[in-house]
């Protein structure tokens, strides 16, 4: 048997759910540009009050009764989320590396200044020292060039120092960030359970969605720092691992601290194990291996520190096995410190007061061949350490290795980043609010609303005819 | 696939970025006239450029030690060919005093004329070209003075010395260097012969001149084969500078053909071309015009802008 009034109660579901999807509706269109939002739909099941199946149901006494809002969908691909936080790991290491390289390009560029001309300049004053070997004006020549080429050297190397103390205050910063983010995602996932209404991600009747919308926005924050692995667990919370070291679970945070190492270097370490924090991507990751690469196939500022030193040390060798004194011994024009990790290179204290002090005298030695033989090696090979080639030569190899570093991560990077788009478009695909779409739902909900508003007129009607007019012939 | 806002606008950002980075990166070649200001614009071109420069500056050294050599040369053929025309003189001189019919005056004379050509032969030794001494690698002291009756070269008799190490390398092209010293130890001789006799042309002039003043016979034939040997020795110095002046000289013709050479690949290699790089310069300024105006119709586009 029929109730009285159940066409008002199955109407009033409907404007009920009609109403909760224009909400709905206008939850998304409020947060059209909301970063990390994902669209969500409304739930609408058909509804059944009766205990039996109601397809095999041959009454039809409880049918009709409806529609019920089951809950709020969230919508999300969680592969397309694994993939573009592996993926945003990857372009945030190559950018980071980039950065670095291209400050180190700014420091060593050899195209607007650099090293070859001072050198080319040098070898001219020398030149010219060889037409007039005993002229004061041509030995202050010398010592002029040889005072920029020092300046320019020490400068240069004091430049490193500083682009190693400014990428190492950002990675203090980038770790703070991240230890920052993993702490919100520790929050996010205590608050996201203690709401109790989360079985599944993306399923909610609460707004525990939009909790979980902003722990999936720290997570990608998370990932450029370093690729983290996550997983879904079945309380709703998210539990993170770094090359299998768990870094975040229910009843565990670690965070990660950064350590100064010798000659400006720096580490990561996780804070609960000691241990250096290991992966293979990141900004993390990339910054200790732009700060500390010291080979040339991890090259990074140390590398040309070492470079730098190398170069700089072999000239003052050089030039200091090239002026005798009277006693047949080698004159010091140039001092090197070799407790700096850079260059550190200076006239020494006789050239630098007395520009004389490289020219021979005495009519014995009025040959200019020694100063011949040392343009000879300043342009030769086989007078730098460890490398077959002339002092040229050296320059031009660690330049093209910087540029060559720089065009393989400009490639890499601009990969990475057409990946980290296209998943971003994939993403938004299926978590983006679409206007067009959401025009369409609320045109959706408002003509259901009206039709179900037209349903209560038809249902007074109806009961005004059996109260009101039924049996009333005669009356 | 479904396509939102958030979306067109990303597409839209990321071809404004592309494009605006084409476009900012050709205006910086056209400012420049550079096709690249960092080796890793474009490493292989830029590579080949520095080489080039490095050729370029070397190039240029060369051609600065070339003109030098060749205007050191110039100065010492015309000394050594100032006193090669002072020693026949002086050859003559000596043969005419030798002859018996002058008088003690006349021999007088002669001896006086020898004297002024010797004195004229040391001037013309320590001569200056510019701030430096023809003769002499050093430039701050004459390489001959005279003291009494000894010759002195840097301060040390002539005749003690048994040979000339005095050189001055240059370098106008990569490989063995050039010696183009004269030295005035080796122009006027030095030490003395078997019979004791000095080699220097300044003693055997001075000889020359008392030997004529006290009509001394027997010297005549030893200081006419010192003077015939001085004459030889000139002239063989003579041919070897003018030798060395015209290798100069199509040296200097190689640097400059090879100077062009390398100017000509270093504007292949660094310089842009400046119509192509404004016509590519256009379009992508076109590429950018038409994107953001494309942007500004796509962006706010949506189904409530047809809606009433």
């Amino acid at each position: 048997m029929r109730s009285t009034f159940l066409g008002f109660e199955t109407a009033r579901r409907g404007l009920s759910a009609s109403q909760k999807g224009l909400d709905i509706t206008g939850q998304n269109m409020s947060n059209v540009s909301t970063p990390g939002y994902s669209r969500q739909r409304l739930d609408l099941v058909s509804l059944s009050v009766s205990p039996q199946d109601r397809f095999r149901s041959v009454s039809a006494t409880n049918a009709g009764e409806g529609v019920q809002v089951a809950g709020v969908n969230q919508l999300r691909d969680r592969f397309i989320d694994t993939r573009l936080r592996s993926e945003l790991a990857n372009e945030a290491y190559f950018e980071t590396s980039l950065d670095v390289l291209h400050s180190l390009e700014g420091v060593l560029n050899e195209v607007d200044q650099g090293f070859k001309p001072l050198l080319s300049d040098l070898v001219s004053s020398l030149h010219g020292l060889t037409l007039n070997p005993d002229q004061t004006t041509q030995a202050n020549m010398v010592r002029t060039s040889l005072q920029t080429l020092n300046s320019v050297m020490n400068h240069t190397a004091s430049q490193l120092e500083q682009l190693k103390h400014q990428f190492s205050g950002r990675l203090a910063i980038d770790v703070a960030e991240f230890n920052l983010q993993l702490k919100s995602i520790a929050n996010f996932n205590q608050a996201i359970v203690s709401q109790g209404l989360h079985n599944r991600e993306g399923v909610s009747t609460s707004s525990v969605n939009e909790l979980i919308d902003q722990r999936n926005l720290a997570l990608d924050k998370l990932s450029r720092f370093v690729n983290v692995q996550t997983r879904l667990e079945n309380n709703g919370t998210v539990s993170l691992s770094v090359h299998d070291q768990t870094i975040l679970s229910e009843d565990f945070i670690d965070s990660i601290n950064l350590i100064s190492m010798p000659n400006q270097n720096v580490a990561i370490a996780w804070q609960s194990s000691g241990q250096a924090v290991q992966a293979q991507s990141g900004s993390l990751i990339a910054s200790v291996d732009s700060i500390n690469g010291d080979t040339p196939h991890t090259a990074g500022i140390a590398f040309y520190q070492q470079q730098l030193g190398t170069l700089a040390r072999s000239i003052a060798a050089v030039v200091n096995q090239s002026f005798t004194q009277t006693d047949g011994t080698f004159k010091t024009v140039l001092t090197y410190d070799h407790a700096q990790a850079g260059a550190t290179i200076a006239l020494s204290q006789a050239f630098s007061t007395n520009p004389r002090y490289i020219i021979q005298e005495g009519a014995s030695n009025l040959s200019n061949q020694h100063i011949h033989q040392l343009i000879a090696r300043l342009e030769g090979n086989g007078d730098i350490e460890g490398f077959n080639g002339s002092f040229n030569d050296f320059i031009q190899q660690y330049s093209v290795n910087l540029a060559q570093d720089i065009s393989f991560m400009q490639t890499r990077q601009s990969v990475s980043s057409s990946i980290v788009f296209d998943l971003e478009q994939r993403r938004d695909a299926i978590s983006g609010v679409s206007l067009d779409e959401e025009g369409a739902e609320m045109m959706k909900y408002i003509k259901s609303f009206n039709a179900i508003a037209r349903l209560m007129t038809t249902m007074d009607e109806a009961l005004d005819i059996i109260i009101n007019r039924l049996g009333t012939v005669g009356r | 696939m479904r396509v939102t806002g958030k979306s067109l606008q990303r597409s839209f950002i990321r071809g404004l970025n592309q494009n605006a980075n084409r476009l900012t990166a050709s205006q910086t070649r056209i400012n420049t006239g550079q096709r690249f200001t960092k080796v890793s614009d474009n490493v292989s071109d830029a590579t080949q450029a520095l080489h080039v420069r490095t050729l370029l500056q070397r190039n240029e050294t060369f051609l600065n030690n070339a003109s030098e050599v060749q205007a050191r040369l110039s100065a010492q053929e015309n000394q050594l060919l100032y006193i090669h025309s002072s020693v026949q003189e002086a050859q003559e001189l000596i043969m005419r005093g030798f002859s018996q019919t002058h008088s003690e005056i006349d021999r007088n004379t002669i001896a006086t004329q020898i004297r002024g050509i010797r004195d004229a032969v040391i001037q013309s030794i320590n001569a200056k070209t510019a701030n430096h001494y023809t003769f002499a690698s050093s430039a701050n002291e004459p390489p001959i003075r005279i003291q009494g009756d000894l010759v002195l070269y840097h301060g040390q008799d002539v005749n003690n010395f048994a040979a000339d190490s005095e050189r001055t390398e240059f370098q106008v092209s990569m490989g063995p260097t050039l010696n183009i010293q004269q030295s005035a130890l080796g122009v006027l001789g030095f030490g003395v012969d078997e019979n004791n006799v000095a080699n220097n042309l300044i003693h055997v002039l001075n000889q020359a001149a008392q030997a004529i003043q006290s009509d001394n016979q027997s010297l005549r034939g030893v200081l006419t084969t010192k003077m015939e040997e001085a004459q030889t020795s000139l002239l063989v110095r003579v041919s070897d500078v003018g030798m060395k002046a015209r290798f100069m000289d199509s040296n200097i013709e190689r640097l400059n053909s090879e100077n062009l050479t390398l100017l000509t690949q270093q504007n292949k290699l660094e310089a842009v071309d400046v119509a192509e790089e404004i016509v590519l310069n256009k379009t992508h300024e076109m590429a950018w015009q038409i994107n953001l105006q494309m942007g500004a119709k796509i962006l706010p586009m949506s189904l409530f802008d047809f809606m009433r």
